[in-house]
């Protein structure tokens, strides 16, 4: 069982904070939930991909005639079926939408940019046919070079993505066109003084592999386009009203004409906000008059959609003799595959934030490479970033022989505290976290021959962000509320406890579901740790609007004032002895009135929410290395979060879990391999080694509650922080254990035995 | 911050009268014209070290330190 | 070419389906007999989100033709539950909050029902061992072995 720790003021609530089985758990054990590729309709084409075999090559004609003669094929779609776009301004990361990028990328222009990049589209009556099809499609390539590593593609004879990118963020502007798309900097403080006043200083290379998210459930859609000009779209996707907004932009159609709706979600971590074939399937849909399902092979799922950046890290950080961190400075370089934005602005305003430094320095460079382009995955940029970040501090404690959890604790960030974006913190567990690590029974327990412990902590600030939400009362006093976020890791659950707990009534009563985009105004995407947060407050306020309404029927009930009646236990009551002695009227009561008495009774709220802080964790790791094989056995995890207030602790715990074991992939096993040729070599599950049970222990979890001020419930984002200290955590624990340490991702076996070996060879010498 | 100094010509701080945040992308954008187009869907600001995102209306009390911080999202 | 014919018997009842001979078992559930609940995940027997029993056999329908199962006995997912009764391990899995986005686990359970048939008593490194041919992303794996184990100690309660 989880260990909690709460602060004093956190009371005890009905269903805030306890283990409630989630709505719709009963329809994910018996098969009936419906995800992305479960839907059928009538009359409905099979739509498959045509993909580029060349990592870059010009496209100089694609011929469909021959495709569009075999029986059975009812549309095909080219570049020649989506108008270009114009360049959007510079992103900051992998998530805003640039239209002219975003249209080449779901179906090539003038280039294949990468191994798996979509050249057509075939709409056909069975999937035999439609594959079939693809065959049948003559497309004249002229290969050009390629490069994949962003060191590779930052020289001057590298072979060039884009002729008109020319870097973004240097001075004097430059000329020739590169690979970089942009240079970002942050600065705080003196780094020179910061330097000259450490007495050790620690500089060192860290590189990663790019890594997918690995989701189960591959991208999957049905399109419905109508001869009135409107088209529905059935897709598992992390943000339906973004979906719509892209989808729309790409194919010249208002928005107002297409309707989203979300399936069940299979998983996403990010991978799941950029669109891919949905425009494809759409227009397919449009040109054959006929329902277009397309979904995507994990051979597919690996080529073509965005894993997170490769990376070459450089840190340097600088520290007194007792353990005082006096400079940090950075330099990233980030794949951001085919076209701009890896996660860089996170990386930069995340990698050193959990600590109160006064001089730093961060350079990102953005630089795009022939590969997918990179999409979000939980806390996009910044995992890379920590690894080396992390790995230098504990160097640091280390050499200086102070414990490594002590060393935070003298740099860490508190109230008050202020980041190197200029953020200032309220209040954060951050410092109390640390000395539950240290109090913890994993801190201190024995380790044998061979064994080790590593230790990292870790930064994500959550997002806010648009949120719609309403409550509508049935007539027998159970409550439907629609809000707008594909719920990828139980947030239903929370949703009911929130408006359950407000309203005083059981959380069976409580029904929640998830609008389309014609049923609900725009909610922002479920990504950025945001759904607890941002769209818990949207649908607190709405269900205290409901609550508004019922306390002015009772009060015209009783004929008293609406400020003489107050709402308790799931009734309206009056709200003193002196109102009057009327018996209390529950929500069921009023439902049941409701039609004689103005109408049903609803609420609703329309949120931009701010307010959203720091999410900040720490984790432990033991680990037992075989020095004859390089082969890590993980022993021991424990996860520490600071999660504000845990609406649901299952879930919190599963947040904390999840991404803690994606950080082990990440670390131990998981990369892209690519031949000389720039195709990747593993493009699926045996290969991309993902964890599976036996590769891990179970994962314990201390979640500390420092409630975020700004959230009725103190609820803090917990999605995505998790991710980022598992892969310093381990290398530390390697380290540890063996006595050797790696600073590339990932540590598979192989390259972790050559260390050990070279190790050996140098200590006989 | 590093980000809108590119187009402020290396101006990292400057004083302005602005009322709310909207206001403030106007007069910023009249004085660094190549800032205009971005400063909306670009930044995201923290007022005397709270962060605002999407909130053009929200209010800046006069003495009020503003930073401007690349938006960054999640995943 | 003209499709095949086969008759199989899938959750106890006897079904009909034509079929295309590259077609795989999966595609057939899925897509000929329209039950959805068996998922693909990868389509080369690597992630487990299709398994189904044959001849009482935990096996990847992805690596099953459809033409083989001709005179077979199929169990998926939409077999566990007893009309409204659902099966412990389903129960469990709600209890347990060992699922998060879901699409993993009807694989999961119905490997885990292999297994609890087999070895009603094991460790928790034999579950472990036994799901290693099932993925799950959301999870990390804690929950799901605390729900196999915990329902097989509640099965053997009851035996």
């Amino acid at each position: 069982m989880p260990d909690d720790v709460k602060s004093a003021e956190i009371k005890e609530f009905k269903y805030v904070g306890k283990r409630n089985v989630r709505p719709d758990g009963v329809d994910k054990v018996t098969g009936r939930a419906k995800y992305g590729a479960d839907l059928i309709l009538p009359g409905m084409l099979y739509g498959r991909v045509l993909r580029s075999p060349h990592a870059h090559a010009r496209i100089k004609s694609i011929d469909i005639s021959d495709a569009l003669k075999l029986a059975g094929v009812k549309a095909i779609v080219t570049r020649d079926d989506f108008k270009d776009l114009p360049k959007a301004q510079p992103p900051f990361g992998p998530m805003i939408h640039d239209a002219a990028d975003t249209t080449r990328n779901i179906i090539a222009r003038e280039k294949a940019l990468y191994d798996g990049h979509a050249v057509a589209a075939v709409a056909a009556t069975s999937e035999t046919i439609a594959k079939k099809a693809l065959k049948l499609i003559k497309v004249d390539y002229e290969v050009l070079p390629h490069v994949i590593d962003p060191v590779e593609a930052m020289k001057d004879d590298a072979p060039i993505l884009h002729e008109d990118q020319f870097t973004v963020g240097v001075e004097p502007k430059p000329t020739k066109p590169s690979n970089v798309f942009r240079v970002m900097k942050a600065e705080k403080g003196d780094l020179d003084k910061g330097f000259a006043e450490a007495d050790i200083v620690i500089e060192r290379d860290f590189k990663t592999a790019a890594v997918h998210q690995g989701y189960i459930e591959p991208h999957a859609c049905v399109a419905n386009a109508s001869e009135d000009g409107t088209a529905e779209l059935w897709c598992t996707t992390q943000g339906q009203f973004n979906f719509r907004a892209v989808c729309a932009a790409v194919l010249g159609m208002p928005v107002g004409k297409l309707k989203v709706v979300s399936s069940e979600i299979g998983g996403g971590f990010g991978g799941k906000l950029p669109v891919y074939g949905e425009p494809l399937a759409i227009r397919l849909s449009q040109k054959a008059h006929r329902p277009v399902k397309m979904v995507m092979t994990r051979d597919e799922v690996f080529r073509a959609t965005g894993p997170t950046s490769g990376s070459h890290v450089h840190i340097k950080i600088g520290a007194t003799k007792d353990g005082r961190i006096t400079a940090a400075e950075a330099v990233l370089k980030y794949q951001a595959g085919a076209f701009k934005g890896a996660g860089l602005a996170a990386a930069i305003g995340c990698m050193y934030s959990q600590y109160d430094l006064e001089n730093i320095r961060i350079v990102g460079y953005d630089i795009c490479v022939n590969r997918p382009k990179v999409a979000a995955y939980r806390a996009p940029g910044v995992p890379m970033a920590a690894f080396g970040a992390e790995g230098v501090i504990n160097e640091i404690a280390t050499k200086l022989g102070i414990d490594p959890v002590d060393l935070r604790l003298k740099n860490a960030a508190k109230q008050g505290s202020v980041n190197v974006s200029g953020i200032k913190y309220g209040p954060i567990g951050f410092i109390e976290m640390l000395e539950r690590v240290k109090a913890h029974p994993h801190y201190n327990a024995a380790l044998g021959k061979n064994q080790g412990r590593g230790f990292a902590a870790g930064y994500w600030m959550h997002a806010g962000g648009m949120s719609c939400a309403t409550l509508n009362v049935q007539d027998d006093g159970t409550v439907n509320l629609l809000e707008g976020n594909p719920d990828i890791g139980g947030s239903r659950a929370s949703m009911a406890a929130m408006v359950a707990e407000e309203l005083g009534i059981p959380y069976e009563k409580v029904r929640p579901m998830i609008a389309d985009t014609s049923s609900l105004g725009f909610t922002l995407f479920t990504a950025g740790s945001r759904v607890t947060y941002a769209t818990g407050m949207a649908v607190i306020e709405a269900t205290r609007n409901a609550i508004k309404v019922c306390c002015d029927r009772a009060a015209a009930i009783w004929g008293v004032t609406a400020e003489q009646v107050k709402w308790e236990e799931g009734h309206a009551k009056p709200a003193s002895a002196n109102v009057g002695d009327f018996a209390p009227i529950s929500l069921a009561e009023l439902a049941k009135k409701a039609p004689m008495m103005g109408g049903p009774i609803a609420g609703h709220a329309e949120i931009n929410a701010t307010g959203q802080g720091p999410a900040i964790g720490a984790h432990l790791v033991d680990v037992e290395t075989d020095p004859e094989t390089g082969f890590v056995k993980l022993l021991r995890y424990t996860v520490f979060q600071d999660v504000g207030r845990a609406i649901s602790p299952d879930y919190v715990e599963g947040q904390m879990q999840g991404g803690a074991v994606q950080g082990l992939g990440w670390a131990l096993n998981e990369e892209y391999i690519y031949n000389d040729k720039g195709q990747l070599q593993n493009a699926g599950f045996l290969d991309y080694r993902m964890p599976v049970a036996s590769d891990v222990p179970m994962i314990d979890t201390v979640m500390i509650e420092e409630p975020n001020p700004n959230h009725p419930y103190g609820v803090r984002g917990v999605g995505e922080t998790p991710i980022v200290p598992p892969q310093a955590a381990v290398i530390n624990a390697v380290e540890n254990s063996v006595g050797v340490r790696l600073s590339e991702l990932p540590m598979s076996p192989p390259k972790l035995l050559k260390a050990i070996e070279t190790a050996r060879a140098l200590a006989a010498e | 911050m590093g980000e809108a100094r590119r187009f402020t010509g290396d101006v990292a701080e400057l004083d302005l009268e602005a009322g709310n945040v909207m206001q403030l992308f106007r007069k910023l954008g009249e004085r660094f014209p190549e800032l205009k187009p971005i400063l909306e869907d670009g930044f995201a600001v923290a007022i005397d070290g709270e962060m605002y995102e999407d909130s053009l209306l929200q209010p800046i009390k006069p003495g009020a330190e503003v930073i401007l911080i690349p938006k960054i999202a999640g995943g | 070419m003209a499709r095949h014919h086969v008759s199989t018997n899938v959750n106890g009842d006897n079904v009909e389906f034509l079929c295309d001979t590259e077609q795989s078992l999966l595609d057939c559930l899925r897509n000929e007999l329209h039950m959805t609940g068996t998922k693909e995940g990868c389509g080369t027997g690597d992630c487990g989100a299709c398994s189904v029993m044959l001849d009482g056999r935990l096996v990847c329908s992805c690596l099953v033709l459809g033409v083989e199962v001709e005179g077979k006995e199929i169990q998926t997912i939409e077999g566990m539950a007893q009309g409204d009764e659902l099966h412990p391990l389903q129960r469990n899995f709600l209890d347990h909050a060992a699922l998060q986005c879901g699409i993993c686990t009807p694989g999961f359970l119905i490997a885990a029902r292999a297994l609890l048939e087999r070895n009603p008593d094991p460790t928790e490194t034999e579950v472990r061992f036994w799901l290693a041919g099932n993925l799950c992303r959301c999870t990390g794996y804690d929950k799901i072995v605390r729900a196999v184990m915990d329902t097989a100690a509640e099965l053997r309660a009851n035996a």
